[in-house]
């Protein structure tokens, strides 16, 4: 039987393996057609190295495979021994002549490195003195091999959403529940009209007289208890919703761009004030022009849940042309929808509450950092700004804002107040925000 | 007939709860409002499109509330209180350097102006610890996400916290390997207008601002000196009638 086996299973691996090395050939085949890609005969201690001195020397304005500030550096090698001899010296040498300082290659008149500067507008390229051979040798083989892969990185496991899995297994469901109750109340009706008909039919057979059948729906007891509990509802709900009634808690509307605060705001934490730098200046936390989304999007051109397509029109609002690197003349504003309105009648400063006060922006606006698409937190009604005005104790000490407050100061000192409110300083009076 | 009235109110009553309870708030939509005439502002609201604008030239409509300011407009902690005491010609022209290159490309006008920059514009501000405190506070929400917390050219998106490489490929160089070259006027100019990868930082930063945190770069790099002000005091007068001149 084992032979059997044998006979069965060994065949098969073999081709297992065959079929194995076939596909690696044709990965590794595919590797070498692509450019610049390729894994074979690769110095891997030297590739390292170039990287490393690639990111300290050329990334700021070099991407080996991306046109930068300066041309992409991949096949700059190529590039410049295809130029051939110049004044006896080979291409490769005035490279590393150029990386070295490339002002002398000028002046020396290599018509590559004059058409190179000519292209990019005459910004002439740093100086790198420092750099000997190896390292230039290093950096263009980091360059020329970029996309490789070297240190297999973990794919981090879903153990997010395992935990949301065991969550709702663990819970018992509610529809079952709800289906429960209402046979249970329909057991009931059931059971009480039997029982009501077997105790009339007794009765009957007994001879004595009985009342009329009256069904539950024309029982006046129920009705005027349903009438009750309908009215009662429905004034909750009137009230309810009459409250809501001018308040936008929740309203999420749709932006002209998918714009991620989770993206930027929580995986790149980037500080809310880069973007909107007057909250700490002005009334208004602004909404950010278009070019502070260049000062990124500049280089990086891809996002990770829409690739290029939201990232391509910031270049449209910029007017931006992406492959020459150059403005166009006729930029326009993006039209992003304001989701936090006060009603006019309110006055509100961003930069009372950012810098005097040192609120934090999520107190009012809620977990910004990890909302994909933002929405109202807080209701922003005047009973929610009030309730925190009397709970929120002011930052007495170390701030010069408040120092004028002598009075407080004094009874603090002196252990009469333990801590002094925004009501204290006359943050609940109506001309503070109405008038 | 009585009680079938009855019967027609209670039905219309829990009709309306049903609709109350079914239809649910519509998030895309701000909602109604009692008095919208009080709610919604009739002067025009800071970062709002209005009409009143209108205009197309050149294929542009141009509808922004947010207008520039009009011609000769000062703009705010431009002329201190005493301005012999707390400012000097460098400071106040750095108000007033414009970046006269075409549109936002770098070209040899830029390079010109940047170079004009490093000759004419001074730092007002002296290293104290105060002023690098605050020049600290700027450098953590503008400069950090790019330069890194200690100037080192590692920021949150150009290199992750598990050492990958991040979204932003251009890596800026360590403080310490270009601050050293570079004069202040040179950095307020990159500051302000960008250089190479890097963009403008004016509309976020005012020029006090941006000197503040150039002090406290300088002071990340290990660079102590060059923060001499200019004494000139004749000149500034001058600079100062020149600007508020429409």
């Amino acid at each position: 039987m084992t032979n059997f086996l044998r006979s069965i299973t060994k065949p098969t691996f073999h081709v297992n393996r065959l079929l194995s090395l076939v596909s690696l050939t044709i990965l590794l085949n595919l590797f070498a057609f692509s450019a610049y890609s390729q894994a074979a005969n690769v110095d891997m201690v030297k590739w390292k190295a170039g990287k490393a001195a690639f990111k300290n020397n050329c990334a700021s304005c070099h991407n080996p495979l991306v046109k930068g500030t300066g041309p992409a550096l991949a096949g700059a090698l190529d590039r410049w021994t295809a130029e051939g001899k110049h004044q006896g010296i080979d291409g490769k040498t005035w490279l590393y002549r150029w990386i070295k300082n490339n002002n002398e290659v000028r002046a020396a008149g290599n018509p590559r490195g004059l058409k190179i500067f000519g292209e990019y507008a005459g910004v002439a390229m740093n100086v790198f003195p420092a750099l000997t051979d190896a390292d230039i040798e290093a950096i263009l083989l980091y360059s020329d091999n970029s996309a490789m892969n070297t240190e297999a990185k973990v794919e981090p496991t879903a153990g997010a959403s395992g935990t949301t899995g065991t969550e709702t297994d663990s819970a018992f469901p509610t529809w079952i529940l709800v289906v429960i109750l209402a046979l249970l109340i329909c057991m009931v009706f059931t059971l009480n009209r039997l029982s009501g008909s077997l105790y009339r039919l007794t009765k009957e057979s007994q001879g004595e007289s009985v009342h009329a059948f009256v069904p539950f729906y024309k029982n006046k007891r129920i009705i005027i208890l349903f009438g009750i509990l309908v009215t009662v509802f429905f004034f909750y709900l009137l009230i309810q919703n009459a409250t809501a009634l001018g308040r936008q808690q929740g309203y999420q509307p749709v932006q002209p761009i998918k714009f991620s605060h989770a993206l930027h705001a929580g995986k790149h934490q980037m500080d809310c004030q880069y973007c909107h730098s007057s909250a700490s200046k002005s009334k208004h936390a602004n909404i950010p022009s278009v070019s502070t989304c260049m000062n990124c999007h500049k280089v990086v051109q891809k996002g990770p849940v829409y690739g290029t397509e939201e990232i391509a029109k910031i270049y449209k609002y910029a007017d931006y042309n992406i492959d020459t690197k150059t403005y166009g003349s006729n930029p326009k504003a993006i039209e992003w929808t304001r989701i936090h309105n006060l009603p006019d009648h309110v006055f509100f400063s961003h930069a009372q509450h950012v810098k005097a006060g040192g609120v934090k922006c999520q107190t009012c606006h809620g977990p910004v950092q990890e909302m994909e698409e933002v929405y109202q937190y807080a209701p922003l009604s005047m009973g929610w700004c009030i309730n925190c005005h009397r709970q929120t104790e002011v930052n007495f000490d170390g701030n010069k804002y408040y120092s004028i407050y002598e009075k407080y100061h004094k009874a603090k000192a002196e252990g009469k107040m333990k801590g002094v409110t925004v009501e204290d300083i006359g943050g609940t009076e109506c001309q503070k925000c109405h008038y | 007939m009585k009680e079938k009235y009855f019967y027609i109110v209670g039905a219309f009553t829990t009709i309306l709860l049903i609709i109350f309870l079914i239809i649910p708030r519509d998030k895309r939509s701000p909602g109604w409002d009692y008095m919208p005439d009080m709610r919604y502002s009739k002067a025009y609201e800071t970062f709002s499109s209005v009409d009143f604008f209108y205009q197309k030239e050149n294929g542009k409509y141009d509808t922004m509330s947010a207008r520039l300011p009009v011609l000769g407009t000062i703009p705010r902690g431009y002329i201190p209180e005493n301005i012999e005491d707390k400012t000097d010609e460098g400071f106040l022209r750095s108000f007033c350097f414009k970046n006269e290159h075409q549109g936002y490309n770098q070209d040899s006008a830029f390079q010109n102006k940047y170079m004009e920059a490093g000759e004419v514009l001074k730092n007002p501000f002296k290293p104290t610890d105060d002023i690098l405190a605050e020049g600290k506070e700027l450098y953590l929400i503008n400069c950090k996400v790019c330069h890194g917390i200690k100037g080192e050219g590692n920021g949150q998106i150009v290199e992750l916290p598990d050492g990958s490489d991040g979204p932003y490929t251009a890596r800026p160089p360590a403080y310490t390997s270009r601050l050293p070259t570079l004069k202040d006027g040179q950095m307020f100019f990159s500051v302000s207008f960008g250089k190479n990868t890097m963009g403008g930082y004016a509309p976020m930063l005012t020029p006090a601002e941006r000197w503040k945190v150039i002090l406290y770069i300088k002071d990340l790099a290990g660079l102590k000196e060059g923060v001499t002000p200019a004494t000139d005091t004749t000149a500034k007068k001058d600079i100062v009638a020149a600007v508020v001149k429409p």
